[in-house]
């Protein structure tokens, strides 16, 4: 109603003229109407409160539930209520979520909708916001959700038992065939001494009952430190499978962190990907640790993720080889292996390091670069795609 | 939480998701009985009801000085040709009906109307009255169409007018199958891109229309309301008591022209809602209609508490005030000098002794006479605060609707004040005249500067078209790759006008693979030189122009080839 002053003014000028109570009471109408007006549609927002609710943690293929919950805690009724929550595209298609409702004083409502997780990642939801105004199109309001929320997905966990990892730091918990590794406090049976077995090893009540000296016998351990590395460096993968074989490349990396983590080893992550939520940082380090609040550590990373251009694989292992110990594991995860990345895995050889290759994008046949990686004492194994780490369960 | 209403995206209002679901057509199925009986019988009564209420006012005025005019009888026409107009709109829609048809239609239509106009006039003004006419009528035919019957049905095309302007305004707010966008894969998708707005009315101008012809409506209606109650001659004397008492057809149609405002607006904001098929709740528009009656009543109810009579004039108001808050202040400063005076009387008194005798005050200031009553009753003090309520309330409401009218008009007026704007000017035309003066001094200079040199370079190399040496390093990459693009040209390789140098490079090569690697370097350094600021060396000008050397020698090389191809093929068939 863009000329209602006008109107006003002359109403105002016919009621004086005319001297008609009935007039007044109008331009008071008019008046009232024009001023209420405004201010309802300026403040019908002030005492709504929404918020949206739902798990910001997922695993791939789960469909979280999205609940937006709103509330007029004011006298003012709303009329209308556009609620508009953008999304994005790879867990909500389309990329938003929007309706229209209406809220009478003290009324609450819950708005459901449902994302699909289809791929992993880290996605920023929202703003989520909502618009409102009076009934006669005096006035618009709006406001916005301030408080971001961001949903994780993680990678898919492929549970893995026979995966064999070598290592040489002793007193661990993961038994091995190298006897050198006995572990003193995991006592499995006694023998009859030998020359050279050492003195404090003597089983003195199994000595005493059997009458001949016996030592305890200790099953060997080894505890597996490792570091995974993992390639997210695009250009290092073939351009048409650079995605799927990335996520294969993730998968895997977290299928490993997890199983050895729930072997109670330490374990951490070297990657030269792009963390969403550090732009500046070129690289993603996690020192190694055990536990199960580690591995949430290392699957949020892993969610986050993404593919960069900034740091070759070859610099992050000349980079973080050095902050190995002695005898750790190391597992690398990368697109293709090339004369940088063997250079790489034959100085870490020669520096004491156990070395793990895995292949999820060959651009070479795999069969010369498992010769290859022979030749320099690697393991090399290829994951074309995830049903491959299968041969590991 | 279990009190709050849950809304899933199924418990959410059917129109608009079938709409989005199923595609442009399902815009009319979606329509329920609700919405029908408000587009074919709510809204046509109300715009006709509130069109009426202006007849009516102007019939009291007509009937005020004229006691035979027949205003009942062409208040309720009105009310029917108002429906008419609105009900043969919806009806030609709906037929269809080709140009001749439809100027048929309204032919019959409004003989029909004339008719009704002529012959209703005699429900009034009897059967016996009707009799003589028609003989009159019959002896001059003329005499059919007399003043009044043109009057009358001119009154009725006006409304008749509005009405259909009205309708059809309220009728074009509602979300058309064309404005929904199809699908990419839909034949229609091509034609909705290409469409000036895709196809999108503009449901604001229909609105302002709609609010011009109620507010305009609005103010006739009072006038005539006004000129009805008033005596006119009293008027132009200003010299007319007040009247009071509840105007019917007034309050009724703003009560429905606010109604229907509201309504448009709803249906702007459902359009726009359906056109995005955007969910929405089911019942907003019950709600909405409750909402508004509920929030006119409320102002209503406010406005009906308000003082609405003065009792006494304006200056006399502002001149009572100002003798009041005089008084009171001249009341403040006695008591103060009453009371340092008193208290220096009591000092006195100790420090002598004897008590000091005060004096009499001076006499009281007179308090200020109440301003005569406007319509010379006595002045009581309550209607004295009345009327101040009344002149500050609509003084408010005047200083308010003149403040931000300019506000909102006269905005950019405000920031571009006048002095400033004429300032502006003034640097305009010097920045102009001052500008013109330095240029044209500046292309003399250059010229005076550029002949000379010119001239002797003409002398010392006549024979030579540009010298590549004087040329800028820029110009003489510019100059190689031009030149091998001549060269390429007369070998019927010209560059092609929509390649651009990488495509070319590319056909170019495929051509002469010997020239690809020279050629390369040219376009990249062209490329370079032409279209970035990078700094040109030398020694790159020097790179370029070996490579520049090379594809000339290529290409000579090709063109001997070429020419020698025929021979040899010639020999081949010897």
């Amino acid at each position: 109603m863009p000329n209602l002053l006008i109107f006003i003014l002359l109403i105002t000028f016919v009621a004086l003229l005319f001297r008609i109570e009935f007039f007044f009471y109008l331009l008071y109408f008019f008046f009232g109407m024009y001023i209420l007006s405004r201010l309802w549609g300026q403040h019908a927002l002030d005492n709504v409160i929404f918020e949206r609710e739902c798990d910001m943690r997922a695993f791939i293929g789960d469909r979280l539930p999205v609940k937006i919950r709103i509330q007029n805690r004011g006298f003012l009724p709303l009329p209308w209520l556009r609620v508009h929550d953008s999304l994005p595209l790879g867990i909500k298609s389309p990329n938003f979520y929007h309706c229209v409702i209406s809220l009478l004083p003290f009324e609450k409502k819950v708005l459901e909708y449902e994302l699909n997780c289809r791929r992993r990642g880290y996605y920023p939801l929202g703003p989520l916001i909502v618009r409102g105004g009076d009934l006669f199109g005096l006035r618009n309001s709006e406001k916005r959700l301030e408080a971001p929320d961001a949903l994780w997905v993680y990678p898919k966990i492929v549970p893995l038992s026979k995966l064999e990892l070598e290592a040489k730091v002793p007193f661990g918990y993961v038994r091995t065939k190298e006897r050198i590794f006995e572990d003193p406090s995991r006592l499995v049976g006694v023998r009859d001494y030998q020359s050279g077995d050492s003195t404090r090893h003597i089983h003195w009540k199994a000595t005493a009952a059997t009458g001949t000296l016996q030592v305890k016998r200790f099953e060997p351990a080894i505890s597996i430190e490792s570091q995974i590395f993992l390639n997210l460096n695009r250009d290092e993968y073939t351009y048409t499978r650079a995605t799927p074989a990335s996520e294969t490349a993730i998968v895997t990396a977290a299928s490993i962190a997890s199983y050895l983590i729930e072997k109670r080893q330490t374990v951490g992550l070297s990657c030269n990907g792009k963390d969403p939520l550090a732009e500046e940082a070129i690289k993603i380090t996690v020192p190694p640790r055990k536990g199960e609040a580690h591995r949430m550590h290392i699957l949020d990373v892993l969610a986050r993720a993404e593919l960069s251009e900034h740091l070759s694989f070859a610099d992050l292992l000349h980079q973080d080889r050095l902050q190995l110990t002695w005898g750790s594991t190391a597992i690398i995860i990368s697109g293709h292996a090339d004369d940088a990345l063997f250079d790489n895995m034959l100085l870490m050889k020669r520096s004491g390091f156990h070395v793990m290759l895995i292949l999820v994008d060959s651009q070479t046949p795999f069969a010369l670069v498992k010769q290859r990686a022979e030749d320099v004492g690697v393991t090399a194994h290829q994951v074309w795609q995830e049903r491959d780490l299968d041969v590991w369960r | 939480m279990s009190g709050d209403e849950t809304i899933t995206q199924k418990t959410l209002g059917d129109g608009a998701t079938a709409t989005s679901d199923k595609g442009t057509s399902s815009i009319k199925t979606s329509r329920d009985w609700s919405r029908i009986a408000l587009e074919e019988i709510i809204r046509p009564l109300a715009i006709s009801a509130m069109l009426t209420c202006i007849v009516i006012s102007l019939n009291q005025l007509i009937g005020s000085v004229a006691s035979e005019w027949p205003g009942g009888i062409l208040s309720v026409l009105t009310l029917l040709v108002c429906l008419e107009s609105i009900h043969a709109k919806q009806l030609l829609t709906r037929l269809e009906l080709d140009s001749r048809e439809r100027w048929r239609f309204r032919f019959v239509e409004w003989v029909f109307i004339l008719l009704v106009v002529r012959f209703g006039v005699y429900i009034k003004y009897g059967a016996a009255q009707l009799a003589a006419d028609v003989a009159r009528w019959s002896m001059d035919v003329g005499a059919f169409f007399d003043i009044g019957f043109i009057a009358n049905g001119m009154l009725m095309a006006i409304f008749w007018s509005l009405a259909l302007a009205l309708s059809s305004a309220m009728q074009e707010l509602e979300a058309s199958p064309t404005e929904k966008r199809p699908r990419v894969t839909d034949p229609h998708h091509y034609l909705y891109s290409t469409m000036p707005r895709h196809g999108r009315i503009d449901r604001y101008a229909r609105l302002k229309r709609i609010t011009g012809i109620f507010t305009a409506g609005g103010m006739v209606l009072l006038i005539l309301a006004g000129l009805a109650r008033v005596d006119v001659r009293n008027l132009m004397a200003f010299d007319h008591s007040y009247s009071s008492g509840v105007l019917l057809n007034v309050l009724a149609y703003f009560l429905i022209g606010f109604l229907l405002i509201g309504q448009a607006r709803y249906t702007i904001l459902r359009a726009h809602w359906e056109i995005e098929g955007i969910p929405v709740m089911e019942g907003i528009g019950k709600r909405w209609v409750l909402l508004a009656l509920a929030f006119l009543f409320l102002i209503g109810l406010v406005s009906a508490v308000l003082p609405v009579g003065y009792s006494v004039g304006m200056v006399d108001t502002l001149s009572t005030v100002l003798q009041w808050t005089l008084y009171v202040l001249t009341q403040i400063a006695f008591g103060l000098l009453f009371l340092i005076s008193s208290l220096l009387a009591l000092l006195i008194g100790f420090m002598t002794g004897t008590p000091t005798e005060t004096q009499p005050s001076a006499a009281p200031v007179a308090r200020p006479q109440a301003p005569p009553a406007v319509s010379g009753r006595p002045m009581p003090w309550w209607p004295l605060v009345r009327s101040l309520a009344f002149w500050t309330v609509l003084i408010g409401i005047i200083g308010y609707s003149i403040f931000h009218f300019a506000d909102y008009r006269w905005s950019l007026l405000k920031k571009l004040s006048l002095s400033g704007f004429f300032r502006w000017l003034l640097g305009l035309w010097q920045g102009i005249r001052s500008g013109t003066q330095k240029a044209t001094a500046e292309i003399r200079r250059a010229i005076a500067n550029r002949l000379p040199s010119r001239e002797s370079r003409t002398r010392r190399r006549p024979w030579r078209y540009i010298s590549l040496r004087g040329l800028p390093l820029r110009e003489r990459i510019r100059y190689f790759y031009l030149s091998t693009l001549r060269r390429s040209a007369k070998q019927n390789l010209g560059r092609p006008p929509s390649a651009t140098p990488w495509e070319y490079q590319s056909i170019l090569a495929k051509e002469i693979p010997e020239i690809a690697e020279q050629f390369d370097e040219l376009t990249q350094a062209f490329i370079e030189a032409r279209y970035s600021e990078h700094p040109i060396t030398e020694e790159k000008a020097s790179r370029v122009k070996n490579a520049w050397r090379g594809a000339r020698k290529t290409l000579g090389l090709y063109r001997r080839r070429k020419r020698n191809e025929p021979t040899q093929t010639e020999e081949e068939n010897t």
